[in-house]
């Protein structure tokens, strides 16, 4: 899992929700969705708890692109 | 944005490989002069359907067949018709199957009767172009690689790489990204990742390496010969999975 990957949250009350991959630290995911998490304030997950679904190339992390992502 | 197959989507993607795979070895003994290209399509769709798969080109984008079957100039989207094929052209078919929503993609040329040697050699560069490719088909490898890879060997036997039309990633759709041409510069372009399904076309012509596309139709600006050779694999950490041979 790296940067710019779109997954799929696979344990917890946000199960099936899609996030974009904005940084990885110490086996945690920073994760973005562009609305209610957002670049400033990202969602911390377990990589264990997440499904990559697809990856981006060129990643920015930007809310607006953010949404376009994890309308897949 | 590239989709990334987890283990159970690459079991639905070898099934569907596998009978995409499997019809082409079918079909390849019904290649002969006097055969029609409707026949050989409607032997195609038969085989998939006993396989338990669909066909995924019929009624794709509004494409009649349940296979692309383009003789001799004819580089790719022939449609099934009454024409009969002749002694001496060659073919080439390009099918795929649709198992649990998943697709497989593949082509081959075939030779109708005997052909001379120098379609025999196109038929051969373009093979052996696309297993030049995916050598550089791993994940932290760039599309570029593939593409430079198989550009130099078509161009260093004297053919040339048709341009106007690339491979592409497959899964749930037939067509998805990244595109994969059959041309380009080492080490540009997408890196490829472990999961990744690429579908590898090389389209290879015996003279220059434009076309005319007329609608569907896609044949070469000087009518020589076209071969073309498409398997689907699976990127890997090591060597990639052909998932359709």
């Amino acid at each position: 899992m790296q940067k710019g990957d779109v997954v799929k949250s696979l344990k917890g009350r946000d199960q099936g929700h899609i996030y974009a991959v904005i940084r990885i630290e110490n086996g945690l995911a920073y994760l973005a969705d562009g609305r209610n998490r957002t670049v400033q304030n990202p969602k911390k997950k377990n990589e264990k708890h997440l499904e990559v679904l697809a990856s981006t190339q060129d990643f920015v992390a930007k809310d607006t692109d953010i949404r376009k992502y994890c309308k897949i | 944005m590239i989709p990334v197959k987890n283990s159970r989507d690459l079991e639905k993607m070898r099934k569907a490989g596998k009978i995409t795979g499997d019809v082409l070895k079918y079909i390849e003994e019904f290649v002969k002069p006097g055969v029609t290209t409707l026949e050989l399509d409607a032997r195609i769709e038969e085989f998939i359907k006993k396989a338990g798969a669909k066909p995924g080109f019929k009624g794709l984008y509004g494409f009649p067949g349940s296979a692309c079957i383009s003789v001799d100039e004819v580089v790719v989207h022939g449609f099934p018709s009454k024409r009969e094929l002749k002694e001496g052209e060659i073919v080439s078919i390009d099918t795929g199957a649709i198992v649990e929503g998943f697709n497989g993609d593949a082509a081959r040329t075939f030779a109708v009767g005997k052909i001379s040697a120098e379609k025999q050699r196109l038929i051969d560069v373009t093979k052996q172009s696309f297993f030049e490719g995916i050598k550089h088909a791993k994940a932290g490898r760039r599309l570029g690689d593939l593409s430079h890879a198989i550009q130099a060997y078509v161009e260093a036997h004297g053919y040339s790489v048709v341009r106007a039309m690339c491979g592409h990633g497959i899964g749930r759709s037939l067509h998805e990204d990244p595109s994969i041409p059959n041309y380009g510069m080492a080490n540009t372009g997408v890196m490829l990742k472990s999961g990744y399904c690429l579908a590898v076309e090389p389209m290879v012509n015996e003279g220059t390496y434009k076309v005319d596309i007329d609608g569907w139709l896609c044949r070469t600006s000087d009518r020589k010969p076209s071969a073309h050779y498409e398997n689907t694999i699976i990127v890997t950490n090591g060597e990639p999975e052909i998932i359709t041979l």
